[in-house]
């Protein structure tokens, strides 16, 4: 089965890799936060999608949940051998509404921590919080949000889904910086920069998929997708609108802070590993006339750079051995 | 296709699986596994006797290490990625230098501490897991303080998983048959939309399975024949109860 997957056991890809935080890394004192909040979302959410789909919501939950799992295993090829696979959360909240779609992501989150040690036991509630709740909740606000600006034909569907799915990787992220740092395992700055700028990059595969799965979703059968209740006009209301707003803003501004502080730990990779020279010359030639504060900059970005790709080039290597050791058959 | 593979050793008996129920097993797992995933940074001779114990249920469970191994290899990448980026990252007074790249004290024994929590609650895990059949491993999970629309989402989840992915392989064979060289902006567009067509399939296979399920009689609650097995939870409370003992122990180590 070159290249699409279908194998049904799962192998690891990069994005789960980066998403999901292990056992080991989260302190006593975050993960029961972390298990509080994920409970909490998820009996609101059950409440929620009973509301909503009364006795047809096991089978439907249930169907779906199954389809995330078959989808995970569909490879996108992304370069030179890696690829991205779908994470869902966005997917599904537009399939089948924001809270529907994290009860689906939290049974797949269970399922690949119990049967696939991919994520810990101890950062179950993390993971739920991380993964379902910024994919789904999130990821719907964001899109809900844009189609009400942008309208509903299927192309415009497909880029407020990619948008949405984009946020939500980025915040998936930034959410699972926050609880490293907060767990004392690196300088808070230093884990939410790694892991955002990981995350920035698996967003784009994730954007890049659910806004194709969407676009063809809503120009196969549109009368499927979720709907509001009560509209047939998507016209958020104004809550929805303000949230998620605000979720934008917030994110932009952590960027920002990440940006401006450039990671101590990076650039003191970037110096220890002789790129702070080699990259400040290499960028002083053309931009002579800002070599005042150029070179700090450009030898943060290339370390940021090539540390993503040693790390990226590490995992797939490492993930890539494993499987074939494992031999999950391939047709 | 299947899960067969996961079961491979599920059917064995062992002094494990007659003193303990699937759902009991759960319970015993997360014990463990939280026992080590939240033991506080220092307390090493906690983890040893949490790794002694952890190898001891492996014995009773009469696991082949090698099939240990492989699950908990499959994991490794997980947490083994990360914590090398920590004697890199962290700083501290240095340990090693390997030319510029400087470890720092602090980074490495983070690292090494993490990697020892990780391995012992993927290891515990993994006994749990591979001793039970998945069919027992959902059912089991009843008893855990989750919505009843995630535990059902689980158990169906696990029915129509293979079926979507027989489907799925038979998408994938059309698709090369007729995309063979394909540019690689068409071939994600196959398989965007494939996964549209998933999805449209699950919805439908769902409709027409709550019509089945209500023709059958279903109220709203997945009905089993199999009687859950009843086992004394005395092992059980015994073997929870000395996990928590050794965290408590680990705490008591870490502050002195």
């Amino acid at each position: 089965m070159e290249g699409f997957g279908g194998g049904g056991g799962r192998r690891g890809y990069l994005d789960t890799v980066m998403a999901h935080i292990p056992d080991g890394f989260l302190s006593a004192s975050v993960s029961a936060g972390t298990f509080a909040a994920a409970g909490a979302f998820t009996a609101v959410a059950a409440r929620q999608a009973k509301a909503r789909l009364d006795d047809r919501a096991a089978p439907t939950l249930g169907l779906a949940t199954a389809a995330v799992f078959a989808a995970q295993a569909v490879n996108f090829p992304v370069a030179a051998g890696t690829s991205g696979h779908l994470l869902g959360g966005t997917l599904v909240a537009v399939a089948f509404g924001p809270w529907a779609g994290f009860l689906i992501m939290t049974a797949v989150v269970i399922a690949q921590a119990l049967i696939f040690a991919d994520g810990g036991l101890t950062a179950l509630g993390a993971n739920v919080f991380n993964i379902a709740g910024a994919g789904a909740l999130l990821g719907y606000a964001v899109y809900r949000l844009l189609t009400g600006l942008a309208g509903e034909g299927p192309l415009r569907r497909g880029l407020a889904a990619a948008v949405a799915a984009y946020l939500a990787a980025l915040l998936t992220g930034v959410a699972a910086g926050l609880e490293l740092g907060l767990s004392g395992i690196a300088p808070t700055r230093l884990s939410v920069g790694a892991m955002a700028s990981v995350h920035a990059v698996v967003g784009l595969a994730e954007a890049a998929i659910t806004g194709l799965a969407v676009w063809s979703l809503t120009r196969k059968r549109p009368d499927l997708l979720f709907r509001p209740r009560g509209s047939t006009v998507a016209q958020p209301p104004p809550a929805v609108v303000l949230a998620s707003l605000g979720v934008v803003a917030a994110l932009t501004g952590v960027l920002a802070i990440i940006a401006s502080t450039a990671p101590d730990g990076l650039e003191r990779l970037a110096i220890d590993l002789g790129f702070a020279d080699a990259a400040s010359s290499w960028a002083a030639a053309p931009l002579a006339g800002y070599r005042a504060w150029i070179p700090g900059a450009v030898s943060t970005v290339v370390a940021v750079v090539l540390g993503m790709a040693l790390l990226f080039a590490g995992t797939a290597a490492t993930v890539r051995a494993v499987a074939r050791v494992r031999g999950p058959k391939e047709g | 296709m299947g899960f067969a593979h996961l079961d491979r050793y599920a059917d064995r008996d062992s002094w494990l699986t007659s003193h303990t129920s699937p759902s009991q097993r759960i319970w015993i797992a997360l014990a463990a596994a939280f026992a080590a995933g939240l033991m506080p940074a220092g307390a090493w001779r906690a983890l040893a006797v949490l790794g002694i114990v952890i190898a001891l249920g492996v014995w009773s469970a009469r696991l082949p290490v090698s099939a240990l191994a492989r699950r908990v290899g499959q994991a490794v990448p997980f947490f083994l990625l990360p914590a090398l980026a920590l004697p890199i990252s962290v700083p501290g007074p240095t340990a090693f230098e390997f030319g510029r790249l400087t470890l720092s004290e602090p980074g490495l024994m983070r690292a090494a501490e993490i990697v020892a929590r990780a391995t012992l609650a993927v290891s515990a895990v993994a006994v749990v897991v591979s001793i039970t059949r998945s069919t027992d491993l959902l059912r089991g999970l009843d008893g855990l303080p989750l919505p009843r629309l995630v535990k059902s989402s689980l158990s169906l989840g696990y029915r129509y998983v293979y079926l979507l992915n027989d489907e799925l392989d038979r998408t994938a064979r059309a698709i090369r048959s007729r995309m063979g060289d394909a540019s690689r902006l068409r071939l994600w567009r196959a398989r965007a939309s494939t996964l549209a067509h998933l999805f449209l399939r699950a919805h439908d296979r769902g409709t027409r399975i709550h019509a089945a399920m209500l023709s059958r009689g279903y109220h709203d609650r997945l009905p089993t024949l199999q009687p859950a097995a009843t086992v004394s939870p005395v092992w059980t409370l015994a073997i929870a109860g000395l996990f928590a003992v050794i965290w408590l122990g680990g705490l008591m180590e870490a502050m002195v």
